[in-house]
């Protein structure tokens, strides 16, 4: 049994871990020449953590994200996603694998737009053809706070409610861990502490695991861990940090 | 079930991408369903013929023939047309499509989902399609019966023979022409959904590139053939192997086009503006929307040049032929009487006579097909008209025998010692011996020829050899004429009328068999542009604010269509030229010589219209939309 803490690198896994990276290393090669995007990141996401990734543009967040999501395969090293080697999978494997374990959530909400909320948010279950039952579905949308806004389309909410509804989508199969990219960065202050308070929450109360990529030393102050990444490199982590001490810890790194 | 359920709410609430797709394939589905109730209805008024009525019911039988061509054309365009609308509503949607690949969808399923969409657009639009052609159809056959298209006056035909025909087809074509497309769709990666932009992939797929390499070995096979064979064959192949060019052209269109517009705008930017630079980058960089764009462009261009040409050089080979093989310097056309003055003529030496009649043909099935045939009386054709065997022997040409031209004998199959049935009018049919086999003079001689004294045929045209020393035979033999209905010609004359006339169906023939397809590939081009014009909204803006002036963007987009409509029409140039030099060769073996005459001025409206479209429907949209943007809206 792991604390609920940042563990440290290199122990066995176990099934407490969500998601474990181990010397992840992507490289992209164009025209211009090699671009290190990741050199070798080692880290574990345990289960039921909210984890925080920071970093100034161009460090590799998005990158490792799509890594642990298995968006993008790795040039080396390994990502375990609830025990399972994603590189041992090809592409409907991984797709099986993604709507069974993972959830999404974005700064654009990506919601499709000719669907009702319900349809939104019960749209995973149908692609796996699993039959979703209504009443899981509205309690997912009650989770988030839209009770009543099922027939409604996503046009006629507002941002916070369209990122509510797709925090709902993201959770509604249960999955092992959900990787959030910049999820307030197009809300005001107020929606951002709703939104953020939620996903708080969905993993202090519901025991959910979440992965989320931000700038912003708030957003980040939710989480019970920051970790922080500069050109590709694991550079540094915090627990429990204040917006404060996040700010000062980023500064610090661009400098 | 799940699937075609998200179809429908998709395509429901994005209508507006399917609309292109919509009224691509509309109009496709209205031309060949119009060209099914013309066909039925020629069936229809066939049937009611009275059955010695043998002129007419040929004439039906080659209207028939002709329409079913003419939705073949359309069909063909159709498919290009239809597969470009669809790419575009995939790459409009890339986002989405990510999303839900990210969400959970396997491949297979977004390529079921597209196919699914495609399905309920082209079920609309097909039935839609068919009764807007039921409903036109009657103006339709008034005016081809005004134009003297139809002998007479054909009746509007029952609707479920286009129902049954023209609607599956439609949804075939729609299959067709998504199948790419839907493919392509589930091989977007669901990452897509977190991008903003996504670069395109050239990588070519499988199926793609089978198909591409399958059209170019089988054209280039035609093309070999074309090279070596002598005579119609090679007019035949040079029908087809332009379908094969274009459809391999397309399948390797986003390497083909790109290169050919950077080719084309190459002498341009190294003295030109910004605008032209900028919009030769935006045509390589987006390769598949470049293809896409110049799919129907190339197919008109390719198809309408090169049987434009084609049909130019059977003209002209035509005119080669009778000038060759065209012994007599006078021609006389007249009726019954005119044979017996001119038999008793002093000025004339050998009046050959040309007897046209309609013969049953009955093969080993029973079916029965009509054909024109003359009576030749051996000698003077021989004299008179070049008469040549190629295979046999003209003597054996009595009794129960006919001759054949070689390229009749090549389409239908018959030898040198095969027996015909024939039936002549309502009498009892009889078999003919094939005893040999002539050279190919349709206007001199037509494809089958009978003995005379095997049906009685009226002559209508001699081709007459005067009596030596005659002076100005034409003047002579029209004064002996004198009192019937006949009159002489120079064979010169007769030659130059022939030929008119033939170009004159040439034509005629070419705007009933590529106008419909024709105006259809128009509206198609615009559609397309339309579509592209209308996706990039944001980009045009995105230009605005980093300070290009509306003109500036409006020169661009017109820069960029220029080159790809460019691009397409030099691809259609090298097709047509390529089969028109092949089909040239090959039917002038043989020839002392043969003109050609180019029909710069039909190849050069091809040209002109495909470019002036494209240039109205890039601009038009691009205007329409920069006029209510505002650079600011970028930033949004």
């Amino acid at each position: 049994m792991t604390t609920l803490t940042d563990p440290e690198p290199g122990r066995t896994t176990t099934r407490t871990d969500a998601v474990v990276l181990d010397g992840v290393t992507k490289t992209y090669t164009s025209k211009a020449g090699k671009v290190d995007a990741l050199r070798g990141i080692t880290h574990t996401f345990g289960a039921s953590t909210f984890t925080a990734v920071m970093g100034p543009s161009g460090s590799g967040k998005s990158t490792l994200l799509q890594c642990a999501a298995g968006l993008d395969r790795p040039t080396k090293g390994t990502v375990l996603v609830a025990g399972t080697d994603l590189a041992k999978l090809n592409e409907v494997e991984l797709t099986t694998m993604r709507r069974s374990t993972m959830g999404f959530v974005f700064q654009s909400y990506n919601l499709l737009p000719a669907l009702t909320v319900f349809d939104n948010v019960a749209l995973p279950l149908r692609l796996a053809g699993v039959r979703p039952r209504r009443r899981d579905v509205l309690a997912a949308l009650t989770d988030v706070g839209l009770d009543g806004h099922h027939g409604r389309r996503p046009a006629e909410l507002s941002g916070g409610q369209q990122q509510r509804v797709s925090i709902a989508r993201a959770l509604i199969a249960q999955p092992q861990v959900v990787f959030a990219d910049e999820p307030t960065g197009a809300l005001d202050r107020t929606t951002s502490h709703q939104v953020l308070e939620l996903l708080r929450r969905s993993v202090d109360e519901h025991g959910h695991t979440i992965a989320m990529v931000t700038h912003d030393p708030v957003a980040a102050s939710y989480a019970h861990s920051v970790i922080f990444l500069e050109d590709g490199l694991l550079v540094g982590h915090l627990q429990h940090g204040t917006a404060t001490q996040i700010a000062a810890m980023m500064s610090e790194l661009e400098r | 079930m799940m699937l075609l359920d998200l179809s429908r709410h998709t395509v429901r609430r994005n209508i507006a991408p399917y609309v292109g797709s919509f009224v691509a394939l509309f109009l496709g589905v209205t031309l060949i369903a119009l060209t099914v109730e013309m066909i039925t209805a020629v069936a229809e008024a066939t049937s009611r013929l009275e059955p010695g009525d043998t002129r007419t019911r040929l004439q039906l039988d080659d209207l028939a023939s002709m329409f079913g061509v003419m939705s073949g054309f359309s069909g063909f365009i159709a498919i290009f047309v239809v597969a470009s609308t669809f790419s575009f509503v995939v790459s409009s949607r890339r986002r989405e499509l990510g999303l839900l690949r990210l969400v959970g969808a396997t491949p297979r399923q977004v390529r079921r989902m597209i196919l699914g969409e495609s399905l309920i657009v082209a079920a609309v639009a097909s039935l839609a399609g068919c009764v807007f052609a039921h409903l036109i159809t009657p103006p339709t056959l008034w005016l081809a019966h005004e134009r003297g298209l139809t002998p007479m006056k054909l009746d509007p035909p029952s609707f479920w023979p286009t129902l049954a025909i023209a609607f599956p087809l439609g949804a075939v074509v729609a299959l067709i022409g998504a199948r790419s497309a839907a493919r392509r769709a589930s091989r977007i990666p669901p990452v897509d959904a977190m991008r903003e932009a996504a670069v395109e992939r050239r990588r070519m797929g499988f199926w793609r590139l089978v198909v591409g390499l399958l059209c170019l070995g089988g054209s280039l096979t035609m093309l070999v053939t074309m090279g070596a064979v002598t005579g119609e064959l090679s007019l035949v192949l040079g029908i087809f192997a332009p379908e094969m060019l274009v459809i391999s052209a397309v399948c390797f269109g986003p390497w083909l086009f790109p290169a050919l517009a950077r080719l084309i705008a190459w002498p341009l930017v190294r003295r030109g503006d910004v605008t032209i630079r900028l919009a030769r980058d935006n045509v390589a960089a987006s390769a598949k929307r470049t293809a896409s764009l110049a799919a129907p462009t190339l197919a008109i261009s390719a198809i309408g040049g090169s049987l434009l040409l084609t049909l130019g050089i059977a003209a002209d080979w035509d005119h080669a032929i009778n000038q060759q093989y065209l012994n007599a310097p006078v021609v006389v056309q007249g009726g019954e009487r005119t044979g017996t003055a001119l038999a008793t003529s002093p000025a004339v030496k050998v009046a050959d006579a040309s007897a046209s009649t309609s013969i049953t043909l009955i093969d080993r099935e029973g079916e029965r097909e009509l054909e024109d045939a003359q009576t030749v009386d051996v000698a003077s054709a021989v004299a008179a008209r070049g008469l040549t065997a190629v295979r046999g022997s003209l003597g054996d040409l009595h009794g129960h025998t006919i001759a054949m031209s070689e390229s009749y004998a090549f389409d239908s199959g018959y030898r040198l010692g095969s027996t015909m049935r024939v039936a002549f009018g309502h009498s009892k049919p009889v078999d003919l011996k094939v005893v040999t086999v002539v050279k190919s003079a349709p206007s001199l001689y037509g494809d089958l020829l009978l003995p005379p004294g095997l049906v009685a045929a009226t002559p209508d045209r001699w081709f007459v050899i005067p009596q030596p020393g005659v002076a100005d035979p034409v003047s002579t033999i029209n004064a002996s004429l004198r009192g019937t209905s006949g009159h002489a010609e120079s064979a010169d004359a007769w030659l130059a009328a022939t030929d008119a006339d033939l170009r004159k169906n040439n034509t005629f023939a070419l705007w009933v068999l590529l106008g419909p397809s024709g105006f259809y590939a128009a509206l198609a081009i615009a559609n397309t542009l339309l579509m592209g014009s209308l996706q990039r909204h944001r980009e045009f803006v995105a230009t605005r604010l980093i300070g290009a002036t509306e003109r500036q963007v409006r020169k661009v987009v017109l820069w960029e269509s220029a080159l790809v409509t460019a691009a397409a029409l030099a691809m259609g140039a090298i097709i047509s030229a390529t089969v028109a030099v092949l089909v040239g060769r090959s039917l002038g073996s043989g020839l002392d010589g043969m003109p050609i005459d180019i029909p710069w001025l039909g190849l050069g409206a091809i040209g002109a219209t495909c470019l002036a479209i494209a240039t109205v429907a890039a601009v038009a949209p691009t205007t329409f939309m920069l006029r209510r943007v505002h650079p600011s809206q970028a930033a949004e």
